[in-house]
């Protein structure tokens, strides 16, 4: 089974929006949503595709007739939703609602 | 006097153009950083990270934030700035330090030796190309031999500028009671 990732701020504000998301979000979506930087959230990202609670998908478009890059899509899978929403809970279960430096999971390495 | 005619000029024309042409040209800088940040993945994930970046870039909304979002990929993934050397990091600071001082005392060879390994530091620190000593050495060479260029050359400038006030003391001497004829 894959590591579980680290639970930072960070993280947790990522996989919010991607549970409130009906959609895959690309990495400039979530980073136009969260102003989290490109530094951070793409390392984010690549945890959470290696451990399996995200999907990258690729958009089938041609570059050449739309005049840009095609982009990657995240997306969360079955295994991803529920970890998120635990993860959810026991932060809110933790923190009241109010904003805490940095929360880990049970189990994994602190910050 | 001729350090502060050549940063005033910098300042008043040269760095308005300078920004001005990087956040004209933003995007293919920012493309560039993170091609040369691509370039240092392993290879199953290179060409696929690559193309996602790009795209990021490329949907980034802004010129400063595009170069923002490039340094912020290579900080990450091409110098990995947790992993800086830090044993450098103080060498460098050390540097930094006779730099300074020298520079107060006023030994052009102390400042100018102290910044030069300074900046060879630097580039060892985030630059694993520059990692073996020969490559330090050489490169530290370099930088010296550029800064005493340029040390040369400014001193030149300085003694024909003070040259030129010199010739401008021959006007008439002033008069006994300390008034300028």
């Amino acid at each position: 089974m894959a590591k579980q990732p680290r639970m930072t701020l960070q993280t947790l504000r990522v996989l919010q929006l991607m549970l409130d998301s009906r959609e895959g979000l690309a990495g400039s979506d979530i980073h136009n949503a969260t102003k989290i930087f490109s530094g951070t959230l793409y390392p984010i990202l690549y945890r959470f595709e290696d451990a399996g609670w995200l999907k990258g998908k690729w958009e089938k478009i041609d570059p050449a007739k739309e005049g840009r890059p095609p982009r990657k899509f995240y997306e969360l899978t079955n295994v991803g939703r529920a970890q998120a929403k635990a993860a959810l809970v026991r932060y809110h279960a933790q923190t009241d609602g109010a904003t805490a430096p940095a929360w880990t999971p049970p189990g994994a390495k602190p910050i | 006097m001729i350090e502060f005619i050549v940063w005033g000029l910098f300042t008043i024309f040269l760095a308005p153009f300078l920004y001005q042409l990087l956040m004209e040209k933003a995007e293919p800088i920012a493309n560039w950083v993170v091609n040369r940040t691509a370039d240092r993945q392993p290879e199953a994930v290179r060409e696929e990270r690559r193309a996602e970046w790009i795209a990021h870039i490329k949907f980034t909304k802004g010129s400063a934030s595009q170069l923002i979002e490039a340094l912020g990929f290579a900080c990450r993934y091409f110098i990995r700035v947790p992993k800086l050397n830090f044993a450098l990091g103080r060498r460098f600071v050390v540097h930094v330090a006779i730099s300074f001082a020298g520079s107060t005392w006023g030994s052009r060879t102390l400042g100018a030796l102290g910044g030069a390994f300074a900046v060879a530091a630097i580039f060892r620190m985030l630059d694993p190309a520059v990692s073996t000593f020969p490559d330090f050495l050489q490169f530290t060479l370099m930088i010296i031999g550029t800064m005493v260029v340029g040390l040369v050359l400014i001193s030149a400038i300085r003694r024909r500028f003070r040259s030129d006030e010199n010739n401008v003391a021959s006007v008439d001497p002033p008069s006994d009671d300390g008034t300028q004829v």
